[in-house]
C-alpha cells in the first residue's frame, strides 16, 4: 500500500507497524503538568523566543505579537480617502454584521430575533456567505449534556487545556451555555449524530474527561454553517459577497457608525452606515505565523483585529496561537488540512518516525520532541490502521523528531478523509496514510 | 507525488500554461498566475466555492469537480463557475408543522425528473444525487436527508440538470426537516437545558470561578477521565 512513498517513509511506516501490536495492548499514562510544562518551553512556537516582537504604534503599543501580524497593524491604510464620499451611505441599516461566517450568521439571526427587521440588518464578507473555519470544523462542537458530565466538570477542561491562563468569565460563559446552543441547532434542524432514542452520539475530544463531543457525521461544520447560513436566507438577511471591510468609520466622537468596503468585482468602494456594528471576521491562520501551514480558510487574514485596532481598539490574546497536533502535510496537496481530533478521539496514536509514542491520548499538549510532524493514520473501512508521512524536504533534514498518529482502527471512515485520499494520493486508497505536523488553526483573537 | 512529475499543458479559459503535474486545478491556477477572488474559498473541500468544469483532450465531454479537490491533467481545458444564481424557495422552517412534507409543493420540478442521473455524475462529492431526489419525490425525507448530507451546495448539480431541478437546495429543504422534526429529539440535551435555566449549576460555577490557580490545578489533577 505504501509503495508510493519513497523508501524512507516506507522503512518508518514499517518501524510504525512493528510497534502496533505493542502499543495497541498498552494503557498510555498521561503527562504530569511539570512534564507539559517542559516541553511546551522547550518546543512550543508560543513559548519560544524569536517569533515575536512588540509593537511600535496603536493602543496596544509595547505587547508582543507576532511579526506576521505587526507586520499588518504598523502598516499603512488600504484606503485612499480621496476615494471615498463618507457623505453618500451606499447602505444604511441598524446592524452591520462584518463577516458572513459562524459567529457573523448567528450574530445576524440574535439581532433578528431580538426584533430588528431583516432588512435593516446586513451582513457583509469578503468571499461568499458561509465560508469561514466554521464551515470547515470536522470533528465536533462540545457541550456537557449527558448524566455523567456537568459545566462545572467542562469547565475544570477547559482550564486544564487552557494550562490555567483562560478568562474565567468567558470560560464559563462557553460551558453554562454550549447545551442551549446545541438544543437551538437541534431546533433549527441540525441533524446530529443520535441514536434511534435521540441521545447523543458523543465521543472524547482532545484533553476531554467526559465525552461531550458532539458531532453531525464527518462534517459538523458544514452542517450547521448550512443551517444557520439557510435559516439567515430564509428570514431575508442580506449578505453582501465578495466585499471586505477596509476601514471602520467613526463619528465625531470616536464611536464606529459603518464601515467603508472595497467591492472586490467593480473596484469601488461602498459605504455602509450602522447605528451598529459588529465584527465578526475570524483569526488569522492564514497569515502562516511562524511558516507553519494552516488548516484556516482562505480569508482568515486577520482583518476584523487590523480594522478593530485601526479604529482605536485595544488588541488581547495576540501572544497565543493554536496549534492542532495534526494537520495534513503530504502530500503538497493538503498541507495544512486539519486531521480532526476525531480520529485521536478514536484511540489514534501520535507516535514519532520510529513509531514510539511521544504524548498521550489525554493530554492537550499533543506534540512534542521539537516540531514533530505526526502522522494520522486513517480508520479503513475494515479495522485496522495506517500512519502517514513527512514531507520531502524534510527528509535527511534535521528534522530528527518525526511524529506519527496510527490509528487503532475503530469508527469509520471520514468521508473528506477519504476525498483527500481519493484526490492526493491518486490510485492509492484511503486505507492508506495521511501525514500531519502541527497546524494553526480556528485562531480567533478577542478584541477588547 | 507532485515533484517527481513532469510539467503538464493546461488551458485555463483558453490559455496554455505549463505546471507543475499532481497540482490540484486551483494550485495550478495559481502557479499560472491567477490571483483567485470568486472561485477559491476553504480550500478543503467544505465549502463548495470552487465549482469547475474541464474536458479532456480529445474527449467531447465536460466533466465537473472541484478545484480545490481535483488534480490537474495534463491537455485538460479547464473554466471555473463564479457562483450559481440558483433560487431557494420561500420557506421557514417555523412555519411548516412538523408532519409537513413541503417538497413537491415547494419544489415542483422535482416532479420533472427524468432519471437520466446527470446530477449523479457531475457531484464532486460522489453522492446519489438522483437517488434523493427520487426519494424526494417518494417523500422519502429521511432519505434524503442521508442521502444528501455530504452535499457542499457547490450547484453542479443544478446547473447540469435537464429538468432545471435546484438539488441541493431540496436536499438542505430535507435535511432541516428531518434534523427539526423526524429526528428523535434529544431527551438529556432538553433536560440540561432545563436545569441551567434554572440557574442548577450556578453556585458550582461560582465557587471554580473564584477558586485559586493552586486549587484548581489540584481539582483538575484529580479528575477522572472517562474510559
Amino acid at each position: 500500500m505504501a509503495d508510493a512513498y519513497p523508501r524512507s517513509m516506507r522503512e518508518s511506516i514499517g518501524r510504525v507497524e512493528a510497534t502496533r501490536p505493542e502499543r495497541m495492548e498498552a494503557e498510555p499514562q498521561r503527562l504530569s503538568l511539570e512534564e507539559r510544562r517542559e516541553v511546551l518551553d522547550s518546543f512550543h512556537p508560543d513559548y519560544k523566543e524569536g517569533g515575536k516582537r512588540k509593537l511600535l504604534v496603536g493602543p496596544s503599543q509595547g505587547e508582543f505579537v507576532p511579526h506576521e501580524m505587526a507586520d499588518l497593524l504598523e502598516a499603512y491604510p488600504l484606503i485612499d480617502p480621496d476615494q471615498v464620499d463618507l457623505g453618500q451611505a451606499d447602505h444604511e441599516v441598524d446592524v452591520l454584521i462584518i463577516g458572513g461566517g459562524g459567529a457573523g450568521t448567528v450574530a445576524a439571526l440574535s439581532a433578528h430575533e431580538a426584533g430588528i427587521p431583516a432588512d435593516r440588518i446586513l451582513i457583509t464578507t469578503k468571499l461568499r456567505h458561509g465560508d469561514s473555519n466554521s464551515m470547515m470544523a470536522q470533528g465536533g462542537i462540545q457541550a456537557a449534556d449527558k448524566e455523567n458530565d456537568s459545566p462545572p466538570i467542562h469547565y475544570l477542561d477547559v482550564l486544564g487545556g487552557g494550562h490555567f491562563g483562560n478568562d474565567p468569565q468567558l470560560v464559563r460563559a462557553l460551558v453554562h451555555d454550549a447545551p442551549e446552543v446545541i438544543r437551538w441547532h437541534e431546533k433549527l434542524g441540525v441533524m446530529y449524530d443520535k441514536d434511534a432514542d435521540g441521545r447523543m452520539q458523543t465521543i472524547h475530544g482532545g484533553g476531554t474527561s467526559r465525552k461531550r463531543m458532539h458531532s453531525a457525521k464527518d462534517y459538523t461544520g458544514l452542517e450547521i454553517m448550512r443551517v444557520v447560513r439557510d435559516e439567515a436566507l430564509s428570514r431575508g438577511i442580506h449578505c453582501l459577497e465578495f466585499c471586505p471591510t477596509v476601514e471602520l468609520i467613526r463619528d465625531d466622537r470616536g464611536q464606529v457608525c459603518g464601515a467603508v468596503l472595497w467591492n472586490l468585482e467593480t473596484e469601488e468602494y461602498t459605504v455602509v452606515r450602522a447605528k451598529a456594528t459588529v465584527l465578526a471576521t475570524g483569526g488569522w491562520g492564514r497569515l502562516h505565523i511562524q511558516g507553519f501551514p494552516t488548516s484556516n480558510h482562505y480569508g482568515a487574514t486577520a482583518d476584523g483585529l487590523v480594522l478593530a485596532y485601526r479604529a482605536g481598539a485595544g488588541l488581547r490574546d495576540l501572544d497565543s496561537v493554536q496549534y492542532h497536533p495534526t494537520g495534513a502535510a503530504f502530500p503538497e496537496q493538503i498541507v495544512g488540512l486539519l486531521i480532526t481530533e476525531k480520529v485521536r478521539g478514536m484511540g489514534a496514536h501520535p507516535v514519532n518516525v520510529d513509531g514510539e509514542l511521544f504524548v498521550i491520548r489525554w493530554s492537550r499538549v499533543t506534540w512534542s520532541r521539537g516540531r514533530s510532524s505526526a502522522s494520522v493514520a486513517l480508520p479503513n473501512r475494515g479495522g485496522g490502521d495506517t500512519a502517514l508521512l513527512p514531507p520531502r524536504e524534510w527528509w535527511g533534514s534535521g528534522w530528527t523528531h518525526r511524529c506519527w498518529i496510527s490509528s487503532m482502527g475503530r469508527g469509520r471512515s471520514s468521508a473528506s478523509c477519504l476525498r483527500y485520499g481519493g484526490c492526493t494520493l491518486g490510485s492509492i486508497s484511503i486505507q492508506q496514510l495521511i501525514q500531519c505536523l502541527p497546524t494553526p488553526r480556528c485562531t480567533t483573537k478577542t478584541v477588547g | 507525488m507532485s515533484t517527481e512529475q513532469d510539467n503538464i499543458r493546461i488551458y485555463i479559459m483558453g490559455k496554455a500554461y505549463e505546471v507543475p503535474g499532481g497540482l490540484t486545478i486551483m494550485k495550478a491556477m495559481e502557479y499560472a498566475g491567477y490571483r483567485l477572488v470568486r472561485g477559491v474559498g476553504c480550500r478543503g473541500g467544505f465549502c463548495g466555492a470552487c465549482a469547475t468544469v474541464f474536458r479532456r483532450a480529445g474527449d467531447y465531454k465536460l466533466y465537473a469537480d472541484l478545484a480545490c479537490q481535483a488534480t490537474a491533467e495534463d491537455e485538460m481545458y479547464i473554466a471555473q463557475i463564479p457562483s450559481v444564481p440558483a433560487e431557494r424557495a420561500p420557506w421557514e422552517l417555523s412555519e411548516l408543522a412538523p408532519e409537513d412534507n413541503p417538497i413537491l409543493a415547494l419544489y415542483p420540478e422535482v416532479a420533472r425528473c427524468v432519471a437520466c442521473n446527470t446530477c449523479t455524475r457531475a457531484c464532486p462529492q460522489e453522492l446519489e444525487v438522483m437517488d434523493y431526489i427520487q426519494a424526494a419525490l417518494r417523500g422519502d425525507i429521511p432519505q434524503v436527508a442521508e442521502l444528501s448530507f455530504d452535499c457542499v451546495q457547490c450547484g453542479l448539480c443544478a446547473m447540469r440538470c435537464p429538468a432545471e431541478i435546484v438539488h441541493y437546495h431540496v436536499g438542505q429543504l430535507g435535511r432541516r426537516i428531518y434534523g427539526a422534526y423526524r429526528a428523535p429529539e434529544s431527551g438529556h440535551l432538553a433536560a440540561r437545558v432545563e436545569e441551567l435555566r434554572s440557574g442548577a449549576f450556578d453556585q458550582e460555577l461560582d465557587k471554580l470561578e473564584r477558586m485559586s490557580k493552586d486549587d484548581l490545578v489540584e481539582l483538575y489533577r484529580k479528575r477522572d477521565v472517562e474510559g
